[in-house]
């Protein structure tokens, strides 16, 4: 809200400056210095003493004073705490009654900001659907308390409308359309269950608002049945969806379907029918997320939401929203986001096999080694001990082996990379064994020449050992499973496994016993 | 890291690093060996009593400190490992290049003794 104001009131100065050649200035009062709206022009001659200390009674009412041999106008807009004070020269008679109008003026257009904010505040769902079929997941970041944005899930008779969109340009305008086209879905959707025909609808009932306003909505528009699990969607212009399959272990874009709504009045949409099946995600986003930029001007980028999927896939959708904001806050540190931020998952519920599964996601930085490995056990924690003894022997070589691998990726894998690389994976607990997953999109991993997996005896002369190399020999030591394998798109995966030992006989496996599989 | 370092003749000192050595912590602890080794000590103790993980980055700084002492004609030997420092020398097995000593005196008397390990 307060950048829309910015952006207004620099608006209003420039057009001051024309009708009247004086500058107006305005400065915020009583805020967090994080909602202060502006700082003050320079001008030679700058702003009198006492000018600031100014306080007019009420928004629309207009001071004129004397300071310093000059006249000076000053009137307030907004309530407080936040309010503005606006000031100019006068030097000419009907310099107060034009002064009197833009007070007016602003003080409406923050008043339909404010409103503008309330409404869509209220529009965007909150609570979503508890239901066994499908586990559902949002999230909504707003950059500006206004955007284009918009998303919702409804349910209409046996299915469920699962919609996101996005209207080209920014402030009232766009926000508006956007409540418009959400209040004319939520109405339609009763008459059109088919999203193809939907859509088209909603093109032909938008169209003249939109042409007037020379913009158009991008929308993605999806319907999921439950019984079967069906997925049928119908994309507007809308790129931004994912689609993760369990089964292939693959991420799938879902392509869009028709031109955006607004271009032409009588756009035809076709639907695509996807397989949807336990454990798949659908995945939804505003481009807010992708583009958001680091202070490298680098975007957070597609691929990244990728990463996050295959790391974080099994885990609960909230963990995995909580996951992706996370990965964002790394990425962009203290840059605020220039665009509003949504993101909405569906899941189709599978099985549950694991107990507890918890994704994460560091900067692969040194110091980041002991982060991942103290996680790693404090979740292993939870496994089920025959005695103190083997819980600390175990958690304490899952430790070790754990930090090896970090080690590996944090000292390997970005080696030659100028952007700070992310690890994010994921830890699952079962009933008998414990398992980490890494994804990193650094270099390959070489296993260096010499080492062979099942080497269990170094060739090496007590006097002179090496300095280093043991790293992964330990690992795979300690590990039941300790497996590599390069993934598309240039993506390294880890998987780890260690089971509790078994209560029948064998405590430790034998050093070079390990069941690892090396796979390129 | 906090590291002590304390001398104990000119050419005798114990290293008390305290924590985890690990990537982020170990070339800490291998330049305070040495720069020890660049003032002229000769027998070196690293006593790991405070010392509550270590992982091969850690092994690595011990390998190379006693290199560098074993360079100067003195030795390096540690004391007072814990269960899982014990576990990470055995798994590469460096535990044979570095017994572990119950006591910083014991641990003096065996790198006085400069005695090659057992191979």
């Amino acid at each position: 809200m307060i950048d829309r104001i910015s952006d207004m009131l620099a608006q209003v100065c420039a057009l001051w400056r024309d009708l009247t050649g004086h500058e107006l200035f305005y400065w915020g009062n009583g805020a967090p210095s994080s909602m202060l709206v502006s700082t003050l022009e320079s001008t030679p001659e700058g702003l009198p003493a006492g000018l600031l200390d100014l306080a007019p009674e009420s928004a629309d009412h207009v001071e004129s004073i004397t300071l310093q041999n000059q006249i000076w106008l000053a009137g307030r807009i907004g309530q407080p705490p936040v309010h503005i004070s606006i000031a100019s020269r006068q030097t000419d008679p009907t310099t107060l009654s034009q002064f009197k109008v833009v007070i007016h003026l602003l003080n409406g257009l923050m008043e339909d900001s404010r409103r503008a904010y309330q409404i869509q505040a209220s529009f965007l769902p909150t609570n979503l659907p508890e239901i066994p079929e499908f586990e559902f997941g949002a999230s909504l970041l707003p950059a500006h308390l206004i955007g284009g944005d918009y998303y919702d899930i409804q349910g209409v008779q046996d299915r469920w409308a699962i919609m996101v969109g996005d209207v080209a340009g920014k402030g009232i305008p766009a926000a508006m359309l956007a409540a418009m086209i959400h209040a004319t879905l939520k109405s339609e959707i009763n008459h059109h269950t088919k999203p193809a025909e939907l859509l088209q609808r909603i093109n032909q009932l938008m169209y003249a608002e939109l042409d007037r306003s020379h913009t158009f909505i991008t929308t993605f528009l999806a319907m999921l049945q439950t019984r079967p699990l069906k997925l049928h969607y119908a994309s507007a212009g809308h790129t931004t969806t994912l689609l993760w399959r369990s089964a292939e272990q693959q991420v799938l874009q879902l392509p869009s379907t028709g031109l955006p709504l607004g271009i032409y009045p009588h756009t035809t949409y076709t639907e695509h029918v996807v397989p949807f099946h336990p454990d798949d995600i659908l995945m939804l986003y505003s481009d807010g997320i992708t583009e958001a930029e680091n202070a490298q001007g680098r975007v957070f980028g597609g691929q990244a939401l990728i990463d996050l999927l295959l790391a974080g896939h099994p885990a609960p959708i909230d963990k995995q929203i909580q996951l992706i904001f996370s990965a964002l806050d790394l990425h962009r540190g203290q840059l605020p986001l220039r665009d509003d931020v949504i993101l909405l998952m569906v899941r189709a519920r599978g099985p549950e096999i694991a107990t507890q599964v918890q994704p994460f996601v560091f900067t692969a930085e040194k110091h980041n080694v002991r982060t991942l490995a103290t996680q790693v056990r404090q979740v292993a924690s939870g496994l089920s001990f025959s005695s103190p003894a083997e819980r600390s022997a175990f958690l304490n070589d899952l430790e070790l082996a754990v930090s090896e691998i970090a080690t590996n990726i944090v000292i390997h894998a970005y080696k030659d990379s100028p952007y700070q690389g992310r690890i994010q994976g994921r830890v699952s607990l079962f009933p008998e064994n414990v398992q980490v997953d890494l994804i990193d999109s650094g270099a390959a991993y070489h296993s260096p020449s010499g080492l062979s997996p099942h080497s269990s005896r170094r060739d090496f002369s007590p006097i002179d050992p090496p300095t280093s190399g043991y790293g992964l020999a330990i690992a795979r030591r300690l590990l039941d499973t300790c497996a590599y394998t390069r993934l598309p798109e240039g993506r390294n995966h880890w998987q780890l496994e260690k089971s509790i030992p078994h209560p029948a006989g064998i405590s430790h496996p034998e050093p070079g016993a390990s069941s690892d599989r090396l796979r390129e | 890291m906090q590291i002590k370092s304390e001398h104990t003749s000119p050419h005798h000192a114990v290293l008390s690093p305290s924590g985890r050595m690990d990537v982020e912590s170990s070339p800490v602890v291998r330049q305070a060996i040495l720069d020890l080794v660049d003032h002229g000590v000769r027998y070196l103790v690293v006593n790991l009593v405070q010392v509550e993980f270590m992982d091969s980055s850690g092994l690595s700084a011990l390998v190379s400190g006693m290199k560098a002492l074993r360079r100067s004609g003195g030795m390096l030997t540690i004391c007072l490992a814990n269960a899982q420092i014990r576990t990470a020398l055995r798994l590469t097995m460096l535990d044979r290049v570095f017994p572990v000593y119950e006591s910083i005196p014991a641990a003096f008397e065996a790198a006085e003794k400069e005695q090659p390990p057992e191979a």
